[in-house]
């Protein structure tokens, strides 16, 4: 029944002019008065998490589909695929080995796009990609060494496109647990997202406490050069460049996070060692998703002081080590937040009482914040370098009852600040959507219509030539 | 309409109270209504039991952080015509010293001595024999604010240059002289001293005016007059430690974002002043800081940054350990304060109208319930150091919607527990209350 009616409205949505755009489903959302647009066409495709830069220098935005990679146009819809360089190297799920590092391996997975040319880096296997989005041609640019068997992984491009960074853990061939092999993978049928399993915080305690050696390398994708520049027992990760500053690297310590100091700075040069960002001074204080401002010049992170108690956003700035901390009520903590291209606002994906830190009892929204500073009434100027305090405005961009935060949405601004893109699997699969920063005209239309058909076929090339960096794509 | 309600509930029988025979000799209120209200009531608002302690019009109790319970658990209460002592139980007055003295110091803790200022001079009453007598004489200028644990010692400044005295304490003696012109109108609030319209430029010029000020003991056994600190900080709420008879805390005034406020000064003749709370963020404030019963804790009120985020913040003076309670929106208060076991707090609310914090429904006494915030299995050995967390949950005593925020209530607990002590002009002229910790049957 529901599946009729759904198939009729998409009929319906897909002969009007609204729908000019080839969106699989449009609508405004009824509560908020903003309109949203299904980007992808298969189950299981996901936007990138929120601290992975997305777009293209033409604003396109790339997804990870169940079976690779694809970009989309966010203005109409358009999608396209990204050819796998190597399809003979990507067994089907079934034939997968058993230790379950197959998913892992053998698909094209996503690093980010580049900050100047806005090339398109994964890697799939041991192998290193970039893709020029104009022509959809991909090139191999380098290859992980062997190092004991170790599963190597990059995580990061810096601003010039010159260095990738990644880690890997001593003595660990990669591969997921029984567990992990056992749940539904993306593109299953019944894959509704791998954020808050509920094995979560257990395995954060247990992996935090085992201390497994750990590397953080470089690798030169000019000169080929490999370095490791740090060895650490601690557990490393969420590693991100600089935007702008080709050397800086901003990384993680993981673990459950008030046991942990977790946002740390350092240069891949060896001109700064590993430099914390924010230092705890309470019991069950927690500070973590930490992102980069679009300019470099700011991290912002989500500050809790204590855990569920009192929300902030805290920004540091790298330059000048001035900080700002933005005061934000339990309903709109969220578990990532993000900002605009220009800094002038920020995003934020909600949380649900059950599964997220906040426990909010109306937290499932997409937010849009408009931040205030906090005036200053005639501070001495000795108070100059104290912390600066803000608020935020929030609106409601969309009701995500029917989310559930299995899945965390992972919004990031288009670089046009028109959208905030996000994955949900609000109408029962994972898929992801843009929702307008405007507000739509005064009409709200119905719940939306079922995804369309089949995605396109792959048109790019392999260009199989040996890579050096382009000045420009 | 509430004086309606509370006058059901009187008729209805649910309060039975014996008005002592020596309240009968306070002149009588001068208007009729006044003289209607119940002095026992329940709040039909909290469910928490009200007395009105004080019987004569424009009557008061003392700043939050004064100790003013006699040994056997008297309150002390002043007034155009002295000192007042009250029973809370019965209520019970006894005027145990007539005509004006200078400033009230406070109860001594040892004896239950009320000290006061009187003409150059620190005076001792004895409150069962109520006889006075000079202990001190104190410096041209100077004012005595605190007494030691032991008794053994005050603390008092002189402002250089202003040896009259302080602004301050000038309009706060205003307060308690003559009723005001056209006397006392019920249902009309009296208005307060505390938050005058040019506070806040006064306070930044006095702030500005860096003026010399003179800290000083004096003995109250050899009379021994010590300077202890000279600055030109502008210093104030000097406060003996309850407990500890060369501990004293004080503070630097003025606006509160513009100063580092609480601080601790061992008076051995050589250690340096200490400062409790350093802080990190613009307009982020420290202020209204007091002791814990028994010596160990300083509490302050704590707002990152001001009228945002609001605390009760705690300092154990011989551990450093600190404990920051939070305090969900809307129930900031311009005082809080400690009970005698440290399990519970009070505050007495705010008006949006008057201050900062803005809240739109603040206008009650609260009692606060503290719940901490539970360590988690596994703690990292940096964590024994760091701040302790817990939140408050709220509880309304009395409903203050009738109150004139002029007068700022400072809630004080009785030494039993039982009670929160204030002030309130909310039935038109200044009276001094007590509302029950427990609810009303």
């Amino acid at each position: 029944m529901n599946k009729t009616v759904s198939l009729l409205l998409a009929v319906a949505c897909a002969g009007s002019s609204a729908s000019a755009a080839s969106y699989p489903s449009s609508w405004t959302d009824p509560d908020t008065g903003h309109r949203i647009v299904q980007l992808s066409r298969e189950a299981g495709t996901q936007s990138l998490y929120f601290t992975q830069n997305a777009y293209t220098k033409d604003g396109k935005l790339i997804v990870q589909t169940p079976h690779g990679l694809a970009t989309i146009d966010v203005g109409t819809g358009e999608m396209t695929p990204i050819p796998d360089p190597t399809p003979s190297v990507a067994p089907a799920q079934d034939q997968a080995p058993a230790d379950g590092s197959a998913r892992f391996r053998y698909r094209m997975r996503l690093i980010q796009t580049g900050r100047r040319t806005g090339a398109i880096f994964y890697q799939k296997n041991s192998a290193l990609y970039a893709t020029d989005p104009a022509t959809n041609t991909s090139r191999q640019i380098a290859t992980l060494p062997d190092v004991k068997g170790a599963m190597l992984s990059i995580s990061t491009v810096n601003s010039d496109e010159t260095v990738l960074a990644g880690s890997y853990t001593e003595g660990q061939a990669g591969g997921r647990t029984a567990a992990g092999r056992a749940r539904p993978a993306p593109g299953a049928a019944n894959y509704m997202g791998g954020d808050n399993l509920p094995d979560k915080g257990q395995m954060m305690e247990r992996r935090l406490a085992a201390r497994l050696p750990m590397v953080l390398f470089t690798l030169n994708v000019v000169t080929g050069e490999y370095k490791e520049i740090l060895h650490t027992t601690d557990w490393i990760d969420h590693f991100q460049f600089s935007p702008a500053d080709p050397t800086l690297l901003m990384y993680a310590h993981e673990g459950p996070w008030h046991k942990i100091d977790r946002i740390w700075l350092t240069r891949i040069d060896g001109t700064m060692p590993p430099t914390l960002i924010h230092q705890r001074t309470m019991k069950m204080e927690i500070a973590g998703h930490e992102f980069w401002g679009a300019d470099g010049q700011w991290i912002w992170y989500d500050l809790q002081t204590p855990r569920s108690g009192v929300f902030w956003v805290a920004g540091y700035n790298v330059k000048t080590a001035r900080r700002i901390w933005y005061h934000l009520e339990r309903d709109q903590w969220s578990v990532h937040f993000n900002v605009s291209a220009d800094g002038a606002l920020f995003s934020g994906d909600g949380g649900s009482e059950d599964k997220n830190v906040a426990r909010a009892k109306d937290g499932k929204w997409l937010y849009l914040f408009h931040p205030h500073l906090v005036p200053d009434l005639q501070t001495p100027a000795s108070q100059n370098d104290m912390i600066q305090t803000g608020t935020f405005d929030f609106e409601r961009l969309v009701n995500l009852k029917q989310h559930d935060y299995v899945l965390e949405p992972n919004a990031t601004f288009t670089p046009d600040m028109k959208w905030l893109v996000f994955r949900s699997n609000m109408n029962g699969s994972v898929q992801v959507y843009a929702v307008e920063l405007a507000k739509a005209g005064p009409a709200p239309s119905a719940r939306p219509p079922a995804p369309l058909g089949p995605p396109p076929l792959p048109t790019g090339v392999i260009d199989a030539r040996p890579y050096s960096p382009p000045a420009r794509y | 309409m509430p004086q309606i309600r509370q006058i059901l509930l009187a008729a209805a029988g649910l309060v039975a109270f014996a008005v002592a025979a020596s309240a009968q000799e306070n002149p009588a209120p001068p208007a009729a209504a006044t003289a209607a209200l119940p002095r026992v009531w329940v709040d039909p608002a909290t469910g928490h039991r009200i007395i009105q302690l004080s019987t004569e019009p424009g009557s008061s109790s003392l700043y939050f952080t004064q100790y003013a319970y006699t040994l056997d658990g008297r309150l002390l209460m002043t007034g155009r015509n002295g000192i007042d002592l009250v029973t809370i139980s019965t209520g019970e007055i006894e005027h145990v010293h007539d005509g004006r003295v200078g400033r009230v110091i406070q109860t001594g803790r040892k004896t239950g001595n009320i000290f006061y200022n009187d003409n150059g001079f620190v005076c001792a009453l004895d409150p069962v024999t109520k006889t006075s007598r000079q202990l001190a004489k104190l410096p041209a200028g100077g004012t005595a604010y605190t007494v030691n644990s032991d008794e053994t010692m005050i603390v008092g400044a002189i402002t250089l240059g202003q040896e009259g005295g302080p602004p301050q304490q000038a309009r706060k003696q205003k307060q308690r002289g003559p009723a005001p012109e056209g006397g006392y109108r019920p249902g009309v609030p009296q208005p307060g001293g505390d938050n005058t319209p040019d506070k806040h430029p006064m306070m930044d010029r006095r702030l500005a005016a860096r003026l010399p000020m003179v800290m000083f003991t004096v003995n109250l056994h050899t009379g021994e007059y010590k300077e202890v600190l000279h600055t030109t900080d502008w210093i104030d709420h000097f406060q003996f430690s309850p407990t500890d008879p060369t501990l004293l805390m004080y503070a630097h005034e003025g606006r509160q974002w513009k100063i580092d406020r609480v601080w601790l000064l061992r008076l051995d003749g050589k250690s340096q002043p200490m400062l409790v709370h350093q802080r990190t963020m613009k307009m982020e404030i420290a202020v209204h800081e007091y002791w814990s019963n028994d010596g160990q804790w300083i509490y302050y009120d704590l707002q990152t940054p001001l009228s945002e985020d609001f605390w009760i913040a705690s300092y154990n003076v011989y551990t450093t350990k600190r404990i920051w309670y939070h305090l969900p929106p809307g129930s900031w208060s311009v005082h809080y304060n400690a009970s005698p076991d440290g399990t519970l707090f009070s505050g007495d609310g705010s008006d949006p109208v008057v201050h900062y914090a803005q809240a739109k429904d603040a206008k009650y006494m609260f009692l606060f319930h503290p719940q901490l915030v539970p360590d988690q299995p596994g703690e990292t050995p940096d964590q024994a150091n760091m701040i302790q967390v817990a939140k408050m949950i709220p509880e309304r005593l009395a409903d203050l919607s009738l109150h004139d925020y002029s007068l700022e209530p400072n809630g004080n607990f009785t030494p039993d527990g039982k009670w929160v002590v204030f002030h309130s002009n909310m039935r038109g002229p200044t009276y001094v209350f007590a509302v029950e910790v427990a609810k009303a049957q």
